[in-house]
């Protein structure tokens, strides 16, 4: 992954020649997401709140993007699917859906190919439409269904995301709905919209556990029928471990590190993904103090000469408050064996498969060893 | 920090440490004391009997809480832990029942005993935004119980709250500043700070670190461990993230539907659940944070506190519900069938309907051709025996005619068993005390773990 990336050495949106050709969607990913910059403009100062992200989502596969509140994930989703608005402006990179190029405007033409589930469903439903009425709504300007036949589709897609009494619950109002089935018939708007990727932002994070659980089951099955390329963003890393392929972990507006799930909760890399692993109270024994992260995510405001985490991190040294780590292959890193039996390094079709993560202390020329990275307990709290 | 940097909030990063040294150090472990004892206690709401049936928040839950200790409250939205909480510090008027602290009924006293429990028991809020008054100063907010208690002298309660702000590891000059000055783990310390101001012996957290980042989070959980250490606390923890309560509590209550349906030791609770709920609740957590078993995944949401099912409360999802012996045959794929069109005549019996389509359905005038829609889709691939598809089609008749409390009732008569008749009592279950409420660990029923893995795999 590190390798396919182009330096950023421009800041105007680029053209890319593939633009309209079909051709080369064969083997390219579902959603290229490249050396995206997404800026926002206030009186104050310049946020640059997604700085340089890189990611891809093949058809049928489950990304994750991770990290804490202001790390720049829903200014992400919200990028990519051309719902930024001013003060805030895409700036930089190439997003290609399905071989075509979406930064140079062209999200319109693409409306309902990319859906979206938010976080709260009661205020992603209008509360005077009944939930069947929004579902038509979808269902007659994406797919141009009406009358009986769209009445029809629609109890179809509420009984695919598990409602039942389908028919009665057509004609109800989104506050009829209980949490869990609001968020499931939101699901349902984002697919009468047919996408072929849908992005869901912190979807369960309002939900009980057990819903949680079912909401999960649900996207589970209806990728595996739908085929569908789901990037999904939470700050919550069991549900993660749950449900996605690949994870990409971001901090302050730049993903620091990418990896295949199973791999990146056996063998973080990162000092922060390891922070945030070893702060979740389930991994740590009872009565022990949890280990901490101290300080908060900084808001970057300038472009980075210096690794953003140096300030919390554990195991910074001089380097890292001069040079601004880029993405360095660490899938041979830890396990010893393992990865070169397999044949995943590097090699042709094995895309998605590269862990890297952007840290000096895995680049050679530097003598620190990445072991050092540990947080202890109380970290962040007593000096 | 080990590199002993500045962090770029070091804010977060200060006094706590010096707590130790300003309380004297008392053992966390729980002394076995009682401080408090419930017994009994509801808490209903719209009880006035104009409007229809009250809304049964609490409904008959008790426990003791021993001093010093963490009791954790779990379950789902809804099931009663806020109102718990909020009733036992006599934020809400208990319908029936009682708390019992210090020889005396907290929930009837008043005047001088009352302002003194109030001081005695303090709580800490959920949402770090909404909690704190903007317009105030952080002093402010932290000197105000002392002020409305009318706590020694002004030039003391200004040094008990820079003595306060340093405990919970703010620093000295944010005395002077506002509530939006801050991050959301810092005004959890505000909140923490305010609860503790009037030095209780009681604290209701109400999820205090589920609106906070992981990071944050850790924080908040270690200052409250050491609090609770330092100052002798003791902690009524409401949580719906489980890892969190694994982590902080000692002994957990799991909470449905306004009752407590297991009690006891945290770690055996969560190695070896007894109640059906919470085997099915712990088994949601996700990853690998969660159990080593496999996920049971609880159909819908629970019913409404305002008509909660007869008999035990779980009974409409309940994995291990005692099923009628006549219908032993019967497939999972069946059941969960039947269990669904119940709870479809439950929801339609309780849905807001106009007075007027109710009359149209009873007069046969508009007959609900949608039930019968409802049935070929839970049932259209399903092989019934032929006792059972008559039933079912009397119950969908019913509903089409505009009866749906009678089809519910017909399929409760007809596939319902003990779970559906008597509230189940409480099981010991465990030789640390530790009660279940669930039939199926009397005497002649099969165990609830055992049963749930049986269907799981039929």
């Amino acid at each position: 992954m590190a390798d396919s990336r182009p330096v950023s050495d421009d800041s105007g949106p680029t053209s890319q020649p593939t633009a309209g050709g079909s051709a080369d969607s064969e083997d390219e990913p579902l959603l290229v997401v490249d050396e995206l910059q997404t800026t926002f403009y206030t009186d104050k100062e310049t946020i640059r709140a997604v700085d340089g992200v890189s990611l891809d989502i093949e058809a049928g596969e489950t990304v994750g993007l991770v990290g804490e509140s202001g790390s720049g994930k829903s200014v992400t989703a919200r990028s990519i699917l051309g719902l930024i608005d001013d003060p805030g402006r895409v700036e930089g990179g190439s997003i290609r859906f399905d071989g075509h190029e979406l930064t140079d405007g062209s999200w319109e033409q693409h409306r309902g190919d990319l859906s979206i589930v938010f976080q709260d469903p009661i205020n992603s439903m209008n509360p005077v439409y009944t939930v069947g009425n929004q579902i038509r709504e979808a269902l007659r300007i994406h797919q141009g269904l009406r009358g009986q036949e769209a009445r029809e589709e629609a109890i179809s897609l509420l009984e695919a995301v598990g409602i039942p009494d389908a028919p009665r619950r057509l004609e109800e109002y989104p506050h009829q709905y209980s949490g869990g089935m609001r968020q499931r018939a939101v699901i349902a708007i984002a697919l009468a919209c047919d996408p072929n990727l849908l992005v869901c932002d912190e979807p369960t994070t309002a939900l009980d556990v057990t819903i949680q659980a079912q909401i999960l089951e649900l996207l589970d099955d209806l990728q595996r029928e739908e085929d569908l390329g789901i990037l999904f963003i939470t700050h919550d890393m069991g549900v993660i471990e749950e449900i996605a392929d690949r994870v990409n972990v971001m901090y302050a507006g730049e993903i620091v590190e990418t990896a295949p799930a199973d791999r990146l909760f056996d063998e973080p890399q990162h000092p922060y993904t390891r922070g945030l692993l070893a702060s979740i109270p389930g991994r740590t024994a009872e009565g022990d103090e949890l280990p901490t992260i101290g300080g908060e995510v900084p808001t970057p405001t300038s472009e980075p000469d210096e690794c953003r985490f140096a300030p919390r991190c554990p195991a910074a040294f001089d380097a890292c408050e001069r040079i601004h780590p880029e993405h360095v292959d660490v899938s041979s890193v830890g396990t010893a064996g393992v990865e070169t039996t397999d044949g995943m390094s590097g090699a042709e079709g094995t895309r998605g498969m590269e862990h890297t993560a952007a840290c000096l202390l895995h680049e050679d020329r530097f003598e620190q060893s990445p072991g050092a990275a540990t947080f202890e307990a109380n970290g962040g709290d007593s000096q | 920090m080990s590199t002993g940097r500045t962090t770029p909030d070091e804010t977060e990063s200060t006094g706590a440490s010096t707590a130790e040294t300003a309380a004297t150090s008392q053992s966390t472990a729980s002394t076995g004391e009682t401080l408090l004892d419930v017994q009994n206690l509801k808490k209903y709401y719209d009880d006035d009997g104009l409007f229809g049936d009250p809304v049964q928040a609490v409904d008959g839950v008790s426990f003791d809480l021993r001093k010093g200790e963490t009791l954790g409250v779990v379950g789902e939205s809804g099931c009663g832990k806020t109102t718990l909480g909020r009733t036992i510090l006599g934020l809400e008027e208990a319908t029936d029942g009682s708390v019992i602290a210090d020889g005396r009924d907290v929930t009837e006293i008043s005047g001088a005993e009352r302002r003194e429990w109030q001081r005695d028991a303090q709580m800490v809020f959920q949402d770090p935004d909404s909690s704190l008054n903007d317009r105030m100063t952080v002093g402010e907010i932290i000197r105000e119980p002392l002020d409305a208690h009318d706590w020694q002298t002004a030039e003391d309660r200004r040094a008990r709250v820079f003595e306060l702000i340093d405990k919970v590891g703010l620093r000295e000059e944010h005395y002077y500043r506002y509530p939006h000055q801050f991050s959301g783990g810092q005004r959890q310390r505000i909140g923490i700070a305010r609860a503790l101001a009037l030095e209780p012996e009681f604290i209701v957290l109400d999820e205090p670190v589920s609106a906070l980042d992981v990071s944050v989070q850790a924080r908040i959980i270690n200052l409250l461990d050491r609090l609770q250490d330092d100052l002798g606390l003791t902690y009524l923890f409401i949580a719906h993230d489980l890892s969190v309560v694994r982590h902080i509590c000692d002994r957990v209550a799991v909470m449905y539907l306004g009752n407590v349906v297991e009690l006891g030791e945290t770690e055996a609770v969560y190695t070896d659940p007894a109640h059906p709920y919470t085997v099915s609740l712990l088994s949601a957590i996700p990853g690998s944070f969660g159990p080593d078993r496999d996920r049971i995944t609880l159909r819908g949401t629970p019913p409404s506190p305002r008509d909660p099912p007869q008999g035990c409360r779980f009974v409409t999802r309940c994995p291990a519900k005692v099923r009628p012996d006549e219908y032993d045959e019967l497939s999972e794929a069946a059941w969960s069938s039947i269990e669904s069109l119940h709870t479809v005549f439950r929801a339609r019996a309780n849905a807001d309907e106009s007075v007027l389509d109710r009359l149209k359905a009873m007069l046969g005038r508009s007959v609900r051709e949608d039930v019968a829609e409802t049935r070929t889709d839970l049932f259209g691939g399903l092989d019934l025996p032929s006792e059972v598809g008559s039933v079912i089609d009397e119950a969908v008749d019913r509903a089409r005619t505009g009866d749906d409390e009678g089809a519910a009732e017909l399929l409760r008569e007809e596939f319902g068993s003990v779970c559906n008749a008597e509230q189940p009592d409480e099981h010991v279950v465990d030789a640390d005390g530790r009660f279940s409420k669930c039939v199926r660990h009397q005497d002649g029923y099969d165990d609830p773990g055992a049963v749930i893995e049986r269907r799981a795999n039929r």
